[in-house]
């Protein structure tokens, strides 16, 4: 569905995107993540045509993006910073989306309405800055977009909102196959929705994967061995073992280990340990860890 | 999915549309209320102010004169729509680009589908109906009223509606393509006006400096400056001019519709969008924006301070304090940063490449002071009208018609001259022909010659001069080729090569309209006596005596004899009748400035008995008394010394009657306009036309004092 090959983007002397590869399929709910200055929000506008690409190709359904007005009818961009035309209205606002938009469905629009509890009348410039989201939401909805592209989406909503606009969201993804393109620093409520996800640090996708098969990939395990076992045995059996990271709390060790559930099992089972448990990840703290390997980590500093 | 599959509404290809209705109409919603004030101004200045006058006009009860003023009205450009033709359209382009240079709105705009034509087609149009749609509205209601008043053109008001359209129309057109290079509304602001005038700026100040630099340079008439015409403002000002240039600038300036708005849709497809808040958005914009800035301060800078001091070295060091502090601020502009010390070498290069050129121009490398054609290749030579015109060095006949109403004393309409309306038959009819003759080229061989030794005079001399009149001469070559050069003269100084142009008679027929009076048709002539009352003369004879003494005069005078004058003695009106736009019978006149030398006026004079009245004689003179030499001022000295009779009193006189009959012949003028020589200023107490004693104020060289009354009248 969607396609990013090789994407490259300099601002001046600086490299923002990097020989950027990023694949979405249809109905899939993608999300970006990275550290701040990764490169997200170029690389979201250049997905959404804003931004033409100074090198490689961004397709939707293999047609290139930029200044191709039929794809970009297909799809909808909600950015970080909101803009809304001067002196508009909800109502307004939706009047301008229904001419542009081929597929803005009114039915639609008046059904969300009635969920949001905006007046369609109010100026947008006056409400608040969750309000104003409510409104990017509402009229990119009742689009009916086949790609939404989201920056910070739900940054300033309520949690109820939240919960209610990724709600929406989902019912279109499971309806209408709707493919959602989301970059966010709030992992936790990613993983709760998305289905993939990419980690862009310093311009450069550090990995893209199915987030299950992520999940699946990296483990958080607890160890725990009886006397005649020497601590730290098992870091020597590192050529067989991918540690990413271990602490130690009196005779119980926490480690980050890197490998399939199957190929960590026997090692550690091995070596007959009195505990041993497989912890689930959470996306935070595979992003912490990944991240951390890619020299963007916690420093332990105090001040 | 495949997108082919999918269900297309046929109805419409977005793509190719050129601009968005949804769109247009949002900014009409948005920007709609500076319309209306837009509107309501014109409203007020046009219409509203028409049916004012006409009820003014209807009180008068002044037949066409509603007409008169409508079309005045409706004229384009008058000041004030001149002013908002480049005004409103500007705002017009930076509100409407706004979009363009927020972050926030430029990402939301462009993820629109809608593709960037569209968007600019869109905003272009909305432009279009913004500015075009009150200008209609009033053309409708203008030429409705003067269809009303029926009397006349209502055509007029869609010339109106058509030259400030089309003028406001290229003006947003060059708002919007600036725009689309400039991520700041301020900066966009201000340059557009920079640019609109940087062609005159640049071109007159090129010129200006040159002037200066290369001896012969004919500013304000070169070859160069036609290129100011490429500037909207001054293809404007040409057409307010001449309203029969209003056709060709509408070519012009919708050549520069298409042009400028050609240009913003080229430069928006070529813009990077994450660049949308620099200064400048195009790199390969900013090496040019920065000479061009450079060189414009340098040019400014540079005629200031040779205005203020007028030699070289200030200019010099005007364009290099200039040049670099442009070179600063614009690549300030350019870097979108104050630290721009690491670009000094971009300075060094210019500074380096500017006086190598200036000093090229300085030692006149390419000879272009030296290069002046064989009088064998030159058809004709004209000379402008400045020249020997200021301070009545040559020209200080004055011997022009009035173009006042004798009866009310206010000027006659704007471009009537009652010299055109002379009926044939009058004697002044033949003023229609100086009329005709008199901006054309010299053509005859001597006036030719004259004009080839006075250039060569010229080109020895050292130029500029900072009290000098301006003197361009352009060869017009037997091949179609013209050469211009230009020079100063200074006010006093006497040169000789200028005399023999002077005692041409082609010459003296492009200089003295009283050569074409005829003494038919003449009503009368009046003699403003410098003994204080003017002396009317009538009948066809005796003007006739004195027209001939007058013109024998002029054609006989000689250049050293007017050098030696210094101002006229007294003045001769010749009243010519002609008819006004009403068809009422006025009179108007040519005034001729008559020297002391003029022998045979003064016996037309006699031979009408009027000598005495007019010439100051030991029979109408009571006393004499020379004063001072001249100081610097002759004006204000004269204005401290007239009618003071208690000082007079004061003064050592001269009553004797043998010695006023040798001091009065010398005396020499009445007004006087050179500064050149020593002169004495002598009092007179005489007896004026209708026997009244006063005081009167004469000139008189030093060396025309006899000698044997020197020590007499001298303290």
């Amino acid at each position: 569905m969607i396609s990013m090959d090789a994407v490259t983007k300099n601002f001046g002397n600086f490299k923002a995107l990097d020989q950027v590869d990023l694949h979405v399929a249809k109905g899939s709910v993608y999300g970006l993540v990275g550290p701040n200055g990764a490169g997200k929000t170029t690389l979201l506008k250049i997905l959404a045509g804003v931004y033409r690409p100074d090198g490689g190709a961004v397709s939707v359904d293999g047609v290139p993006v930029y200044e191709n007005v039929d794809v970009k009818q297909r799809m909808a961009f909600i950015p970080d910073e909101l803009h809304f035309l001067p002196l508009a209205t909800p109502k307004s606002l939706a009047a301008f989306y229904g001419d542009i938009y081929r597929e803005f469905d009114w039915e639609r629009y008046r059904k969300i309405q009635g969920i949001l509890e905006l007046d369609e009348r109010q100026k947008v410039s006056k409400m608040s800055k969750g309000m104003r989201k409510q409104v990017s939401f509402w009229l990119s909805m009742a689009c009916r977009p086949d790609v939404l592209v989201l920056d910070e989406p739900v940054d300033g909503l309520d949690p109820v909102m939240r919960r209610q606009i990724w709600s929406l969201l989902l019912q279109d993804v499971a309806e209408r196959q709707m493919t959602v393109l989301v970059s966010s620093h709030n992992l936790r409520e990613l993983e709760d929705v998305c289905d993939h996800v990419g980690i862009l640090n310093k311009g450069k996708m550090l990995l893209e994967r199915d987030l299950d098969e992520m999940k699946s990939d990296i483990h958080k395990i607890q160890v725990a061995y009886g006397p005649d076992v020497a601590p730290g045995v098992l870091e020597e059996r590192e050529v067989s073992l991918d540690i990413l990271k271990k602490e130690r709390s009196g005779s119980v060790s926490t480690y980050i280990v890197r490998g399939a559930k199957a190929e960590v099992e026997p090692v550690v089972l091995s070596l007959s340990p009195l505990l041993f448990e497989f912890i689930p990840l959470t996306l935070e703290e595979i992003f912490m860890y990944e991240i951390g390997g890619a020299g963007y980590e916690v420093k332990n500093i105090l001040l | 999915m495949k997108l082919e599959v999918r269900v297309m509404k046929s109805k419409t290809s977005y793509s190719k549309k050129l601009w968005s209705g949804r769109l247009v109409r949002h900014n009409l919603r948005l920007y709609g209320l500076l319309s209306l004030l837009f509107t309501i101004f014109l409203w007020l200045v046009h219409p509203v102010r028409m049916l004012l006058d006409h009820e003014r006009m209807l009180g008068m009860q002044e037949v066409g004169a509603l007409y008169t003023e409508g079309m005045r009205i409706l004229s384009f450009p008058n000041p004030v729509d001149g002013l908002l033709a480049f005004v409103v359209p500007v705002v017009m382009g930076l509100v409407l680009l706004r979009y363009l240079q927020e972050p926030s709105a430029t990402a939301v705009y462009h993820s629109f589908p809608l593709g960037r034509s569209q968007i600019l087609g869109s905003q272009i149009l909305s432009g279009a109906v913004l500015f075009l749609g009150p200008l209609l509205l009033n053309a409708l209601v203008m030429g409705g009223l003067v269809l009303w008043e029926g009397n006349g053109a209502w055509t007029e008001a869609i010339r109106w509606f058509a030259g400030y359209g089309t003028t406001g129309m290229m003006v947003f057109g060059f708002a919007l393509m600036l725009g689309m290079a400039l991520g700041s509304t301020l900066v966009q602001g201000v340059l557009v006006y920079v640019f609109l005038f940087l062609p005159v700026g640049l071109v007159l100040g090129v010129a200006n400096i040159l002037e200066l630099l290369l001896h012969g340079y004919p500013y304000g008439e070169s070859d160069v400056m036609k290129w100011t015409r490429i500037s909207p403002v001054m293809a404007l000002e040409n057409m307010a001019r001449d309203g029969n240039g209003w056709d060709r600038t509408m070519v012009q300036f919708l050549a520069y519709i298409l042009l400028f708005f050609g240009m913003a849709f080229l430069l928006y497809r070529k813009r990077k969008l994450e660049r949308n808040t620099d200064y400048l958005c195009f790199d390969s914009f900013k090496t040019g924006f920065v000479f061009l800035m450079t060189f414009l301060g340098m040019t400014l800078a540079g005629v200031y301070f040779k205005e203020m001091m007028y030699t070289r070295t200030s200019t010099h060091v005007g364009m290099a304090v200039g040049a670099v502090l442009a070179y600063a601020a614009s690549q300030m502009i350019a870097q979108k940063s104050v630290f721009i010390h690491r670009t000094w070498k971009g300075m060094a290069v210019y500074g380096l490449a500017m006086t190598l050129t200036l000093t090229a121009i300085s030692l006149d490398v390419g000879g272009y002071s030296r290069r002046i054609p064989n009088l064998g290749q030159v058809r004709s030579i004209q000379l402008t009208q400045q020249l020997l015109d200021t301070e009545g060095q040559l020209r200080s006949y004055g011997n022009w018609g009035s173009h006042y109403d004798p009866e009310t004393g206010m000027p006659l309409p704007e471009g009537f001259n009652p010299i055109l309306a002379i009926q044939e038959g009058n004697g002044a009819a033949g003023l229609k022909t100086y009329i005709a003759q008199e901006q054309e080229a010299y053509v005859t061989p001597e006036a030719l010659q004259a004009i080839w030794e006075l250039h060569f005079s010229r080109m020895s001399e050292a130029d500029p001069v900072e009290r000098g009149s301006r003197v361009v001469l352009e060869y017009r070559l037997e091949n179609g080729g013209t050469l211009r050069r230009g020079y100063s003269f200074e006010y006093d100084a006497k040169v000789p090569e200028l005399g023999r142009l002077f005692e041409t008679l082609e010459y003296k027929r492009k200089n003295n309209p009283v050569l074409f009076l005829a003494s038919q048709g003449l009503s009368k002539a009046v003699v403003n006596s410098p003994l204080g009352e003017p002396i009317g003369i009538r009948g066809q004879e005796a003007i006739g005596v004195l027209l001939d003494g007058i013109r024998e005069d002029v054609l006989e005078e000689t250049y050293e004899s007017r050098w030696e004058e210094g101002g006229p003695f007294y003045f001769v009106d010749f009243y010519y009748p002609y008819t006004d736009l009403q068809g009422k019978t006025l009179e108007s006149y040519v005034n001729v400035p008559v020297y002391s030398g003029y022998g045979r006026t003064r016996e037309a004079l006699d031979a009408l008995g009027l000598l005495d009245r007019v010439v100051p004689t030991p029979g109408n003179v009571r006393s004499l008394a020379v004063l001072d030499r001249m100081g610097e001022d002759p004006y204000l000295e004269k204005m401290r010394s007239m009618e003071m009779p208690e000082a007079y009193e004061g003064l050592r006189k001269v009553e004797d009657k043998e010695k006023l009959a040798l001091l009065l012949p010398q005396l020499q003028s009445n007004y006087r306009y050179t500064l050149a020589g020593d002169y004495y200023q002598v009092q007179v107490k005489a007896l004026n036309a209708v026997g009244e004693e006063g005081l009167r104020t004469f000139y008189l060289r030093k060396e025309k004092l006899p000698r044997e009354l020197l020590a007499e009248v001298n303290d």
